[in-house]
């Protein structure tokens, strides 16, 4: 193995969790988004086996990983998740098992959950995953100024919903 | 708001490494691709034949690939007539489209890919590299992705997004304003190469031996680039106009909590933007200070009116005019990191010297 991919394998270690929780934000469904991690990562890989130049690895793989989601969206367009959020379903899986949480930990993940696309990436990745304004903004293709509105509109409308 | 609670979901210890025993298969399944011979991947014309794909390819050359940070990539600063300059545009920036992921990021990576249009067409002529082929190639890819950027600005306009609109606007407006100046003095170089016979050898290393000059596309370029800029500035204008004409009901209070970053972000870029000028501003002519000094001027009156409605709570209009205050200072800096850029190689790569720009300014002005 070389170094490439040394620190390639490095990379997930550090990034893993944080693409995971970025998965399942959006799917609700552990094994949904365990499988979703893991496409990230080698779709990733691909790129770079191609000789695809990446400045920013973590930047890269969550716009990989959110292309995927968007892509497995698009295939369950039946089973739309927006649309069960817009009747007030609660999309997590049936189970209720795989993610053991606390009550009131729930709700912020019920809050979080109708925030749009947009707003929730944002809140996620300044306040769980500490990624820095300028970080969000390569993940996120936008300017920092716009990256700070979504994060503080993000918080306001959470905050509301969660009264 | 708990949010380091949410940090406990993750994978466990033994699904971690699952997912990467998958990967190291992967990896060692799919290994980095080995350089491929020169002659198979360089064509004449490079910009538009070449069809490479990101699926495992059999021709591809590799590049050195560092992970985070900044550093620059053998790829990324090639340019037309390099053996990696098909990578460029084929994979590199393919890739940076095809992730743009929503509206305005796909608008904002299309000015970016114009942009880039822009600063390969004068690095070739700071070379004396810019063949009337490549010339054109450039410049139809520069007015490709110009159209494109219009196109989605229409597009939120549409949809009466005109936030979008005029933040998509401004950044186009910041990029062109940034080439504008520096085409310019290129223009004014191909006019004087070609109004003056006279000059030194040294001034015009080009000429053929029967003295014809062979220089006359190394500056030319037929950008309307001016029209672009005033084109765009007025969508800007009018975008956030209809911005702040619509005030839905509580609107004011939503503001209010970003309008405080942006003023940061605005005091921060002028103060960047004005200690970059101070640095550089021997080595500015004095049209181009005067230009960057009336910006940063401006730039500054933006933040005292910024703060004047703040006060006055009228928070949306507040962020308009300190989002104008951060674009100007933006444009400084990219003027002046243009400026010197060019500047210093087109001095060093043909020789001239401070009277030679005179004549210039004063054949072909350049306001």
């Amino acid at each position: 193995m070389n170094n490439l991919e040394k620190e390639f394998l490095k990379a997930y270690d550090k990034l893993s969790d944080a693409i995971f929780r970025h998965c399942y934000f959006r799917v609700f469904d552990k094994e949904k988004a365990k499988d979703l991690t893991q496409d990230a990562f080698t779709k990733t890989w691909e790129y770079i086996a191609a000789g695809a130049a990446v400045d920013n690895l973590k930047a890269f793989i969550y716009r990989v990983a959110t292309n995927l989601i968007i892509d497995h969206h698009r295939k369950h367009k039946d089973i739309s998740l927006e649309g069960l959020r817009e009747d007030g379903f609660e999309p997590m899986s049936q189970d209720h098992r795989d993610i053991v949480v606390s009550a009131e930990l729930r709700k912020v993940i019920e809050g979080i959950n109708k925030l749009d696309d947009e707003y929730r990436d944002a809140v996620m990745m300044r306040h769980v995953e500490d990624m820095s304004v300028k970080d969000i903004a390569k993940a996120a293709g936008v300017s920092e100024n716009v990256v700070s509105v979504r994060i503080h509109r993000g918080l306001a409308k959470l905050k509301e919903l969660l009264k | 708001m708990n949010f380091p609670e949410i940090k406990n979901i993750r994978l466990s210890k033994e699904e971690k490494e699952q997912i990467k025993n998958n990967l190291r298969v992967f990896v060692e399944k799919h290994p980095v691709r080995n350089p491929a011979p020169a002659r198979l991947v360089w064509q004449r014309s490079l910009l538009t034949n070449l069809k490479i794909n990101i699926k495992p390819m059999p021709l591809v050359i590799i590049l050195a690939l560092v992970f985070g940070g900044s550093t620059t990539w053998a790829a990324e600063q090639s340019l037309p007539g390099d053996v990696l300059y098909p990578v460029k545009v084929n994979v590199n920036e393919r890739v940076v489209t095809a992730l743009a992921i929503g509206e305005e990021a796909k608008a904002n990576a299309e000015v970016k890919l114009a942009e880039k249009r822009l600063v390969e067409i004068e690095e070739l002529s700071v070379r004396g590299q810019l063949d009337a082929e490549v010339k054109e190639e450039l410049e139809a890819a520069f007015e490709e992705h110009a159209s494109k950027v219009e196109d989605r600005i229409q597009k939120f306009e549409e949809k009466e997004n005109f936030k979008a609109a005029a933040d998509v606007a401004a950044n186009f407006e910041v990029s062109l304003r940034a080439h504008e100046d520096v085409l310019k003095r290129l223009a004014a170089l191909a006019a004087s190469d070609n109004a003056d016979t006279q000059m030194p050898s040294d001034v015009a290393p080009n000429r053929r031996a029967d003295g014809d000059a062979v220089i006359d596309a190394k500056f030319e370029h037929s950008l309307k680039v001016a029209d672009r800029l005033k084109t765009t500035e007025a969508i800007r204008i009018k975008a956030e106009t209809k911005f702040l004409e619509r005030k839905p009901e509580g609107d004011d209070e939503k503001h209010a909590s970003v309008v405080r970053e942006v003023l940061k972000d605005a005091e921060n870029a002028l103060e960047r933007a004005t200690k970059q000028y101070r640095e550089h501003q021997a080595k500015l002519d004095a049209d181009f200070s005067a230009k960057m000094e009336a910006s940063l001027k401006a730039a500054g009156e933006g933040i005292v009116q910024g703060k004047a409605k703040i006060q006055a709570e009228a928070y949306r209009e507040a962020v308009v005019t300190l989002n104008r205050s951060i674009n100007l200072s933006k444009e400084v800096l990219a003027s002046i990191d243009r400026y010197l850029n060019v500047d210093a190689k087109v001095r060093t790569n043909f020789n001239l010297d401070k009277t030679i720009d005179k004549r210039i300014d004063k054949m072909v002005p350049l306001r």
